[in-house]
């Protein structure tokens, strides 16, 4: 694995009904673990999107590793490297677990015997279809197809959404085994104890654009920034 | 009293199971296409007329069917590729009223083409020589040539079947049917999937048309009442399903052919009224691919 940074420079992007980012900046070096927090519609999904190319930048400049990622389409983006968990994790309702695993796979992923390893509920399940599996096992799939792709930067949009305690405390071992690995991440979560336990570095972003960045424990500390853009 | 005599049974049976296999190879590459991209190709049934066509331009040439088995649905998949890389790609992200105005536009343009090209009188294929005789089935006797016909519609099933559950192409397509973003996110290229799956969607297109000459006449326009049944099958058996496309063929084959015999001033009707039926229950098709969220 060879972790690759990504870094966002003034970018507008949005919907048809107008603009969800406005002059959104932030950076992610390679190996660190970034958290993404802001309220409900502050722009942390559309800044996902718009990095996978799922959405356009209608303006500014995304790059990773250095390339200029701004306009390729999607395919090209995860070509290069960027495994993407969605909010809705994307599980495809007619494929089984096992096809979720083969239909990507680099020579740089995880193999599948490890992947079975480290997530036994989907070697039980392998033979299942998307459409049977609950929350916890979709969210572990996303994940493990992701792993699959032998990613240098891995995007989680709120992975820890909905689900159980227990599946909670799983999901996050596999993502601070990967913090320990190098991974470079951006994790979106609305579950703050949780980001500030596992991330390096937290940016907030506010009405589309980046509002504050600092170490978990400056978050921490910052009574006021916490009030202002996250109402806690 | 008809429908009493097994005889009048078995022999409609078979007549219904062949129009709808032939439904079924027309229908399935417009069905995947239209799951995979929300693209609507009316020129579909050109393709068939094309490979008819081009079947007998190839006996003549070659003075085998089987030869015009390989070579027409092969040229018929070209055609497409042309199609589609000319004209087609570019009407993917306008609206659905452009792909239909445009292919609607094709199905004339296709019409005029073999005009020009075979002529306006309908020409006939001969039934191959290994097929052409009768069989006994259950007791009646039926064309072997007809029975070929049932037959390569069922290994096209079994063969799409397995392509599409088996193979990792198949799984690609079905991914994209299910969520063509999150398909383009894992880094599959779900535009040349498309192209893959559209010239295979002609490609069958052909076959069908080949089988099919040595049974109807090959004429100018041969191709419109097969492209409105065919596109019925697609809507009642749901868009980007392999087995609504199956289910759709057989029910509309059967009942066209039923239709035909029993009630022939009625038929288009109740295929249509079956039609509306099937959509005000269940607007989604009967089997449709897509979950239903």
């Amino acid at each position: 694995m060879n972790p690759a940074g990504i870094s966002l420079q003034s970018v507008d992007a949005g919907y048809d009904h107008g603009h969800v980012l406005q002059g959104l900046s932030f950076s992610v070096e390679p190996g660190e673990m970034v958290a993404l927090l802001g309220r409900n519609g502050s722009g942390k999904t559309t800044a996902l999107k718009t990095i996978m190319g799922i959405l356009r930048a209608q303006s500014g400049r995304i790059e990773f590793s250095d390339i200029d990622i701004t306009d390729k389409a999607t395919y090209k983006i995860a070509g290069l490297g960027i495994a993407y968990v969605p909010e809705t994790r994307g599980i495809f309702a007619s494929l089984s677990v096992h096809e979720h695993l083969t239909l990507v796979g680099a020579k740089s992923g995880w193999s599948l015997d490890r992947i079975y390893d480290t997530f036994p509920r989907l070697a039980e399940r392998r033979s299942h279809r998307g459409s049977k599996l609950s929350g916890g096992e979709q969210q572990m799939l996303a994940i493990a197809r992701a792993l699959r792709m032998g990613p240098r930067l891995l995007i989680l949009d709120e992975p820890t959404e909905g689900l159980a305690p227990v599946i909670v405390e799983e999901i996050a071992t596999i993502i601070e085994g990967l913090k320990h690995e190098g991974m470079t991440m951006v994790i979106v979560e609305q579950n703050y104890a949780f980001a500030a336990r596992i991330a390096d570095r937290i940016h907030i972003i506010g009405r589309g654009r980046l509002r504050w960045s600092g170490t978990p424990a400056e978050f921490d500390a910052d009574d006021e920034v916490r009030f202002t853009w996250l109402g806690i | 009293m008809m429908l009493l005599d097994p005889g009048f049974l078995i022999i409609q049976t078979l007549n219904g199971l062949q129009l709808s296999m032939l439904l079924f190879l027309l229908s399935i590459g417009l069905s995947v296409v239209f799951g995979l991209m929300n693209f609507i190709n009316l020129a579909h049934g050109t393709l068939y007329m094309i490979g008819a066509y081009l079947a007998l331009s190839a006996v003549r040439l070659f003075d085998s069917f089987w030869i015009a088995l390989i070579l027409a649905p092969l040229g018929v998949a070209m055609v497409g590729a042309v199609l589609y890389a000319l004209l087609l790609r570019h009407l993917q992200s306008r609206g659905p009223m452009s792909q239909v105005l445009v292919t609607f536009g094709l199905i004339f343009v296709g019409i005029d083409a073999v005009r020009m090209i075979w002529g306006p009188l309908p020409h006939g294929l001969p039934v191959p020589d290994v097929l052409d005789g009768r069989m006994e089935i259950l007791g009646e006797v039926y064309p072997t040539y007809r029975l070929f016909i049932i037959a390569v519609g069922i290994v096209a099933l079994i063969g799409l079947y397995f392509g599409l559950e088996r193979t990792r192409l198949g799984a690609m397509v079905r991914a994209g049917v299910d969520d063509r973003t999150m398909t383009a996110a894992l880094g599959i290229n779900i535009d040349r999937v498309f192209f893959l799956v559209f010239c295979l969607g002609c490609w069958l297109a052909g076959v069908a048309g080949v089988i099919s000459a040595p049974v109807f006449s090959v004429f100018p326009g041969m191709d419109m009442s097969i492209l409105i049944l065919t596109l019925i099958v697609v809507v009642v058996g749901g868009p980007g399903s392999l087995w609504g496309a199956a289910v759709g063929s057989l029910l509309i084959g059967m009942v066209d052919t039923y239709g035909q015999i029993l009630a022939p001033e009625f038929a288009r009707a109740t295929i249509y009224a079956l039609m509306a039926a099937i959509l005000l229950l269940r607007p989604h098709g009967l089997l449709p691919a897509r979950p239903i969220h």
